[in-house]
């Protein structure tokens, strides 16, 4: 259990990064979870060509902490770049297997949850929104 | 007034009846306080099935051969032990369905050529979606208005703003008996009968109910009643819905194919009677096996103590919660189930949920399939302990002890 709610979750979870409405919303997105009613407000203050999302959530401590983590991951970074990423850590989620080579060590904290498989969709909520608004950044 | 625990329940005999309780989640002893969402089964009601399908098993109704003969009588035998169990008049009232959510769409499809656009159909905020979306199709459908009986604070029907909504043009009134988010017992009597007076139609969602109190359909007067075989200590796949013959009579069929027919050319059909007619193809033999041998369960203990046990266990736990700080009871209704909802300021349901299974205790949360309820009290989801007569004392301990560990790690 200490294993899940280890320090970094805790960290991400109870004092996000990136929490918050911007002043100025360029494109926001909504995320929800239907199984647990857990929703995700996700905002993009900046046009496509420089990528800085914000968010609110009701969700859970691993939903918000996955949240944070995103926002660090990808801000800043190109629109192709930003999906690929989403996609890996996506799938390294489901599999426990994000590359601490490749991402940050925080990141990888989020390697625990496939231990918890009824708690995957939290983690994944931000990051499944996250893609469907850079889609629309993508396609504006 | 607390209910007191009694000496002379024996809940460990009780509990050896139930082999799934014997076993541990995480290295710890399973506690099963998730009664709400589905009971666990008597090693009777699992020989039942088992016994069916080694020896009894074939197609109902039609059949000449002696397994078919048995496997009817299996079957018919099940309608006529749910027909006494909730002292329905007559056998051919009881619909066997998939389950509550199955019952409640077969009427609020089979009712549709009855409803036009100056209809209104009154539910209430502290509905399951099972007893919310077939109004809102129906609804759709037929033009007609879907209106909702507020509740109070504590999550009671608010009666006075039920005599304002309903009126001559409310056709069917369909309500729950036991909230399985609040506990709340309401007053469907009272309902009902303010039903009658504008000649609606009643239906009564009775998920949580029937493994908690006696039910006498006729003494309810409604012309519906649903429930679940798996809340009852039976299987899962198999429930009932219970209408008035001549509630059920006005209905079209919900489903068409085998069973449900006296006579097919390709012209035309004739409909079977009453309650063949709405039990197209073969239904669940071993579910309706397993559910009669639920309910001879049922009636093989001393229900009145065993309920007596499960609101001791809720008192109990009630007081014990209600020392945590920065706790909210969401229900706190006068007339309860033993169902405890509730929230920890500042701290998420799942996560709470989670810690607690990782020292065996299995309770429930989230919205509970009531998102317009959660919206009523602005919250996200609660935390749902829901009791048996096979739980104790000690586990509520335990409970307790798992909330303050995970309010420790969390906050």
């Amino acid at each position: 259990m200490e294993k899940l709610y280890q320090t970094t979750i805790l960290e991400h979870g109870q004092r996000p990064h990136n929490f918050g409405k911007p002043q100025t919303v360029f494109i926001s997105r909504e995320g929800f979870n239907h199984l647990c009613g857990d929703k995700i407000s996700l905002y993009s203050s900046k046009n496509k060509s420089n990528l800085y999302l914000m968010f609110e959530s009701v969700g859970c401590v691993i939903c918000k902490a996955s949240a944070s983590l995103m926002t660090i991951t990808i801000n800043e970074s190109s629109i192709e770049t930003a999906i690929n990423t989403i996609d890996d850590i996506m799938n390294g989620i489901k599999n426990g297997n994000i590359d601490l080579d490749v991402f940050s060590e925080d990141v990888t904290c989020l390697n625990q949850i496939v231990n918890y498989p009824s708690r995957i969709n939290c983690a994944l909520l931000p990051w499944k929104t996250a893609k469907d608004l850079i889609e629309d950044l993508r396609y504006d | 007034m607390n209910k007191e625990f009694n000496k002379m329940f024996d809940v460990e005999t009780i509990r050896s009846d139930f082999p799934i309780l014997n076993q541990e989640i995480n290295g710890s002893p399973l506690i099963y306080f998730d009664n709400s969402a589905s009971t666990q089964k008597p090693k009777s009601v699992i020989s039942s099935i088992s016994n069916y399908y080694k020896k009894d098993h074939s197609n109902v109704h039609r059949g000449v051969h002696s397994l078919s003969v048995r496997a009817t009588e299996a079957y018919e035998e099940s309608r006529r032990s749910i027909a006494q169990f909730i002292n329905a008049a007559h056998d051919y009232e009881i619909i066997l369905t998939k389950g509550s959510t199955e019952s409640i769409n077969l009427v609020a499809n089979s009712i549709t050529p009855q409803i036009n656009k100056e209809d209104e159909i009154l539910i209430t905020t502290m509905e399951h979606h099972s007893n919310i979306v077939p109004w809102q199709e129906l609804c759709i459908r037929t033009g007609a208005k879907l209106k909702v009986i507020p509740i109070n604070t504590n999550g009671e029907i608010d009666l006075n703003a039920l005599s304002q909504l309903i009126n001559k043009r409310t056709r069917f009134v369909s309500l729950v008996h036991v909230s399985n988010t609040l506990g709340t017992i309401n007053p469907i009597k009272a309902v009902i009968e303010m039903a009658k007076s504008v000649d609606a139609y009643t239906l009564i969602d009775g998920a949580q109910a029937v493994a908690h109190m006696d039910i006498d359909v006729q003494s309810l007067d409604c012309d519906f009643y649903v429930f679940s075989g798996h809340k009852l200590y039976g299987p899962t796949g198999i429930g009932v819905l219970y209408g008035k013959e001549e509630c059920l009579q006005s209905l079209t069929p919900y489903q068409y194919g085998g069973e449900m027919i006296l006579k097919v050319t390709f012209e035309e059909t004739t409909y079977n009677e009453l309650p063949h007619k709405f039990e197209a193809g073969t239904p669940n033999i071993a579910g309706a096996v397993g559910l009669r041998s639920a309910i001879d369960y049922l009636g093989s203990i001393d229900l009145d103590m065993a309920r007596n046990h499960e609101m001791a266990l809720h008192d109990y736990a009630l007081n014990q919660l209600l020392l945590i700080p920065n706790i909210e009871i969401i229900g706190t209704a006068n007339n309860k189930s033993a169902i405890i909802s509730f929230i920890i300021k500042n701290l998420h349901p799942h996560d709470i949920g989670t810690i607690l299974n990782q020292k065996g205790v299995a309770v429930r949360t989230g919205h509970h399939c009531t998102m317009p309820l959660m919206d009523h009290y602005k919250i996200s989801g609660t935390i749902r302990a829901s009791f048996s007569f096979y739980n104790t004392k000690d586990e509520v301990d335990v409970m307790i002890e798992a909330l303050d560990m995970a309010i420790n790690m969390l906050s």
